[in-house]
């Protein structure tokens, strides 16, 4: 079964043709959707502002990584499950939405530069925790982090369009 | 062929003659007649009056003309709940009006416009102003801009409900509780105030090209209903309470909960528009 096969067997299981025919379930969802990047992209560039050291620069970045994290993921969460939710209903539309396809992998280069920043930058971090400024290899993961949610962002939104 | 002619058309006649006599006679003839005028002193034209009988609960229906009269006819007699049905409008009721055989009862109306509506009214030429300005024609006519404006607004909307969100867990008490509020407000400040000058930017380009389709979108109203309130008290009691380090917890508590309710309406109800 090919990719494509799965996402139209998606798109036209039962739920999915409930989820996409609904009056109010999908513009819940997708409103749900909406608050959620708030919390969650926001507190993650509350963390990018940090490590690029434009926020809260006499905060230690453990201490700041302790507050935000318990927080950020829950948001996560429920980005993951509203956006499945939308995605189920209409994947074949997804398939073929360029967008969409920029959206994943924008996602998946965050995911990397997340585990980039956590496995390799983080080892020598006792060395410059407390810096206002971090090194230029965690300034860039901060950097990285923003523009690839910035791109995610708006290739999501324009899933809806078709130029 | 002449006679059989003369039967037919003689028979028929009768027919005729008699179906209307036997007609009239069980006719229900009573009728209610009236003018509709508003508070404005204004006709309503194409307004439903209904009648509903209060013994059998049948309803019957008159609408106003262009002079803004109506009739209900071949109402039978009996006791009558007459409703006035117009958009924008409190609906006045009239309970137990009585009618005898063949009776004309004359009922004039004067209807009270609603608050909302008379705002609405008011607010219409605005409208009109920023569907027809050259920034809303150029949107339209352009094949990228509004989608473009649209994420630039997204991209707003994550620096203002982020900031919001997290100046809100500190409010609560639920993260940087060694820092003073005030300092973490001061670090948050600018994230959510310069996503709402990015979300002004670009939502009043994005009014301008569909203005009127706003205007006839009930959940463009309701984020409005949020919008304002929402920024008075950002820049009133929120940022008040956010730069005192020595406001009371409950009034933190208060203002976190306040932050998010009228942040989160204003979201949700952006988001609805695209739907109704």
């Amino acid at each position: 079964m090919s990719l494509l096969e799965i996402c139209q067997s998606l798109q036209n299981s039962d739920y999915g043709t409930q989820i996409r025919e609904s009056i109010y379930f999908f513009p819940i969802v997708e409103g749900i959707h909406v608050v959620a990047l708030g919390i969650s992209v926001g507190a993650v560039l509350w963390w990018d502002l940090r490590l690029l050291g434009f926020s809260m620069r006499n905060k230690p970045i453990s201490q700041m990584q302790a507050n935000i994290f318990k927080f950020m993921m829950p948001g996560f969460m429920l980005m993951m499950i509203t956006g499945a939710l939308l995605f189920w209903c209409q994947a074949e539309k997804a398939y073929n939405s360029g967008f969409f396809r920029i959206k994943v992998i924008a996602l998946v280069l965050a995911g990397i530069n997340i585990l980039y920043f956590h496995l390799r930058t983080q080892r020598s971090q006792a060395s410059w925790d407390n810096d206002g400024i971090p090194p230029t290899s965690a300034r860039l993961a901060g950097l990285f982090s923003i523009l690839l949610w910035a791109i995610i962002i708006a290739a999501g939104r324009l899933m809806a369009y078709t130029f | 062929m002449m006679r059989f002619a003369k039967l037919t058309l003689a028979i028929l006649g009768a027919f005729i003659f008699s179906s209307v006599f036997a007609s009239s006679l069980f006719a229900q003839t009573s009728s209610v007649t009236g003018t509709l005028l508003d508070t404005d002193g204004s006709k309503l034209k194409y307004v439903t009056v209904k009648a509903t009988n209060t013994k059998t609960g049948v309803d019957r229906f008159g609408t106003s003309d262009e002079t803004g009269a109506y009739t209900i006819d071949q109402l039978a007699a009996g006791s009558y709940k007459i409703t006035v049905d117009a958009d924008g409008y409190v609906i006045p009721e009239l309970q137990n009006l009585s009618l005898g055989e063949t009776e004309n009862k004359k009922l004039d109306f004067t209807l009270t416009i609603t608050t909302t509506e008379r705002m609405v009214r008011m607010t219409l030429p605005l409208f009109n102003l920023a569907e027809g300005s050259g920034v809303g024609t150029a949107i339209r006519n352009s094949q990228y801009a509004f989608a473009v404006i649209e994420v630039v607004h997204l991209f707003g909307l994550t620096l203002l409900l982020g900031g919001i969100f997290m100046m809100s867990l500190r409010l609560f008490g639920l993260i940087m509780r060694d820092t003073p509020l005030s300092l973490v407000a001061r670090q948050l400040g600018w994230v959510s105030f310069s996503g709402l000058v990015l979300m002004v930017a670009t939502g009043l380009p994005l009014f301008a090209s569909e203005a009127l389709k706003c205007y006839k979108n009930d959940m463009y109203w309701y984020k409005m209903a949020f919008f304002f309130p929402a920024t008075i008290f950002h820049f009133t009691m929120y940022r008040k309470v956010t730069r005192s380090d020595s406001s009371a917890p409950f009034m933190r508590g208060l203002t976190g909960f306040l932050a998010l309710f009228l942040w989160f309406g204003v979201a949700v109800f952006g988001r609805a528009i695209g739907y109704f």
